[in-house]
């Protein structure tokens, strides 16, 4: 729908990434990086999908269900592997930051790169399953599918791209907050998580399912945003017995 | 409060991954802008195609072989083209050389940039008339030239200069048919290689010739941050590095048995330290005008005794460099006290290529030297030299190269654009990785054309059905 629709779904699936980016990211070149890394990571995995189930799309809406688990599992299989990558090079840091004489990463460096981490996640995520197909939304048409009339196909994309997009980020954060501190819960809650919200957009394929469906992934990423929040809530809070753990201390001074 | 590492790790490796990154939009929108989906694009006749000239209706085999064909050719031709090169310089035709290559610059910004604005300008219904259009686009050459090559400008003007005949080439580059693209890119990037690592490599010849002769190899590269402004004692510099005149400009520190050459290191005289003989200069290798391939096999120096080298960066986000960084803890050796001097990285120049009618330009980076060796801690630990400017260099031909690769993508499809780029900067990462631990010339060009190869065909053939199949149906994960 000419290059102001087309610009509006754009902002619509990748608008809260876009500041995020240029308010936490954008000034850290590390944390820069760590985004292009982890989406560059994230699409191999999604090659990998891609290849083990090429040969049976398009097929059966039933496959989508097998397909979905799959999926899912292959790449909380990668967040595990992304997570002890991320060991290394925080060691490497504080190695290389106990060279030059500064201080070690403290709490808020660590969420940082768990929320560049996850954002590359997410941005790879919005990228290659809305913004690809958004070419067409910059002409003059629009375009519905039969399973949803009530909404371009355009703005049920964007929507889904930025729930997913909320999800992926900060399901990040509550991994790497989990796997570092050993919690259970959580570690739990991420796979399970996104394969809820995952098994959810399958109600997009019932006609007229995607009127619960885009609300129901945005719940998904609103949950998932609150129970991040919660938790790095606690870790910097005033209440936080860490709260030492955020000043960056010199290591020679008396702060 | 002290600033966390996190702030400064990584800077140079954004500053080289940024031009590119710009380099590469701007071919995909013009791409994008001016080669509409479905429309046949007349291929032009180029010396790339002198051999076999693709149409659409001949068969599959007969496009790889052709295409194979054509990229020998090409590559052939570049390597004749830098052997003769490398005898100007050996000869000492450096005003030749460097005529030369302000006229093929010139005739890129002039020439193709007047085309492209010409298409630009139909296609938008611009209303201009001729005079004025020529009037400007002589003056936009003439700047160009002038700030690539011969003045010292700010260096965002330079910089800028820099991408946008990147650009124009990589453009030009996108109008060759289809396969022959590939086979050329996948040519150049083995090329590209055997280059850099085999001894017999044309730009390892003129480097190494550069190095003992102490002269600079006029050329064209993107350096990321020169610190100190430029003086020019004898031949005018080149390019866009600004370095400080010292009485040499390569260091020579004896032939160590695995390479034959030694790293240009720059130094700057902000820190106030002493200049005598023994420092080091950056080199500004550039790429000589015409099709030229230059590798450059660094090595550490050895330091002066005055001990500390280094520059100060203008920047302010960089206290450690990266490549430093990722240096000296691999050699488990403290890195140069930032707080003393504060020292960059930059990593040594891996390869420079130049291209007579293109003017590519290559990886060049300065290498900090780090001795890996443990016996050689102290010796070495003063003396690894930076670049004056403590910045990467990155030679013009890879932005071409990468420009091109993800150009061609973009005529298929966006995704196939987001695919290649993760995997053209994810294989640059590693080339500087690489050229930080292996501390030897490193050609910028095969990791990331094979990746980006790899993945524009996973995704064209394999990614782009799933993905849409899925999305279609309003499925995600």
């Amino acid at each position: 729908m000419t290059e102001v629709g087309g610009t509006g779904y754009a902002l619509i699936a990748l608008g809260p990434a876009f500041s995020l980016f240029l308010t936490v990211i954008a000034s850290k070149p590390f944390l820069i990086l760590t985004v292009l890394g982890s989406a560059m990571m994230w699409l191999v995995s999604l090659i990998a999908c891609a290849i083990l189930w090429r040969a049976f799309l398009p097929g059966a809406v039933w496959t989508f269900l097998p397909l979905l688990i799959t999926v899912v599992g292959i790449q909380e299989a990668v967040r595990l592997y992304y997570w002890c990558l991320y060991l290394k090079v925080e060691h490497f840091l504080n190695k290389l930051a106990a060279k030059v004489s500064k201080p070690q990463l403290v709490a808020t460096d660590k969420i940082q790169i768990a929320i560049a981490s996850g954002l590359g996640h997410g941005i790879a995520h919005s990228v290659f399953f809305c913004l690809s197909l958004l070419t067409p939304a910059f002409g003059p048409a629009t375009y519905y599918i039969d399973s949803c009339v009530h909404m371009p196909l355009f703005l049920v994309a964007a929507f889904m791209g930025l729930g997913f997009l909320l999800l992926h980020t900060f399901s990040m954060v509550i991994a790497f907050n989990a796997l570092a501190g050993d919690k259970h819960f959580h570690q739990l809650f991420v796979p399970v998580m996104h394969l809820c919200a995952s098994l959810l957009t399958m109600v997009n394929l019932l006609p007229g399912g995607c009127i619960a469906g885009v609300p129901m992934t945005l719940i998904c990423a609103v949950v998932t945003l609150a129970v991040a929040g919660k938790i790095v809530w606690d870790k910097t809070g005033t209440g936080s017995a860490e709260l030492g753990n955020l000043q960056r201390v010199h290591s020679s001074s008396s702060l | 409060m002290e600033k966390a590492i996190l702030e400064s790790v990584g800077g140079e490796i954004v500053s080289i991954v940024t031009p590119v990154s710009i380099c590469m939009l701007l071919v995909v929108l013009l791409v994008h802008t001016l080669t509409p989906h479905g429309s046949v694009v007349a291929p032009i006749a180029t010396v790339a195609m002198m051999v076999y000239s693709e149409k659409p209706n001949d068969s599959l085999f007969e496009k790889l072989r052709g295409g194979f064909l054509n990229g020998i050719i090409f590559v052939c031709i570049v390597m004749i083209v830098t052997f003769v090169l490398f005898g100007l310089f050996y000869f000492r035709f450096t005003k030749c050389l460097r005529v030369y290559m302000g006229f093929s610059a010139f005739m890129v910004l002039a020439w193709m940039g007047g085309t492209v604005m010409v298409e630009l300008i139909q296609f938008f219904s611009i209303p201009i008339d001729v005079i004025t259009f020529g009037i400007c686009l002589i003056n936009f050459a003439s700047v160009g030239v002038i700030a690539v090559f011969f003045c010292q400008m700010p260096i965002v003007l330079t910089q800028g200069y820099l991408v946008v005949i990147g650009m124009l080439v990589a453009f030009w580059f996108t109008k060759l048919p289809e396969w022959t693209t590939w086979t050329l890119l996948i040519s150049m990037a083995v090329y590209d290689i055997m280059a850099v690592l085999a001894p017999v490599g044309p730009l390892k010849m003129l480097l190494e010739l550069a190095m003992t002769r102490d002269e600079e190899i006029p050329a064209l590269i993107y350096e990321a941050r020169p610190v100190l402004p430029r003086q020019m004692p004898g031949p005018p510099p080149t390019s866009s590095s600004s370095t400080t005149v010292q009485p040499r400009r390569w260091s020579h520190l004896g032939a160590p048995p695995h390479s034959l050459l030694n790293i240009a290191i720059g130094r700057g005289n902000s820190a106030g330290l002493n200049v005598d003989s023994d420092n080091f200069q950056t080199s500004n290798l550039g790429t000589v005008g015409g099709h030229e391939l230059m590798n450059f096999v660094t090595e550490p120096p050895i330091a002066p005794e005055a001990g500390l080298l280094g520059s100060r960066l203008v920047s302010s986000t960089e206290d450690a460099g990266t490549l430093n960084s990722v240096s000296s803890v691999l050699a488990g050796h403290q890195p140069i006290d930032p707080n003393v001097d504060e020292d960059t990285v930059p990593l040594v120049n891996p390869g420079t290529r130049n291209m007579a009618a293109v003017d590519r330009m290559e990886l060049g980076t300065q290498m900090q030297p780090r001795d890996l060796d443990e016996d050689e801690l102290e010796r070495n630990d003063e003396g690894f030299g930076l670049g004056v400017s403590g910045a990467l260099k990155l030679g013009l031909g890879d932005f071409v190269f990468y420009s091109v690769l993800v150009g061609r993508a973009a005529m298929y499809d966006l995704m196939t654009v987001y695919a290649c780029y993760l995997a053209i900067v994810g294989g640059l990462g590693a080339t500087l990785i690489l050229l930080a631990v292996w501390r030897r010339a490193m050609p910028a060009l095969p990791i990331s054309i094979s990746l980006g190869v790899v993945f524009y065909f996973l995704t064209r053939l394999i990614m782009d059905p799933f993905v849409v199949d899925l999305a279609t149906h309003l499925v995600f994960f």
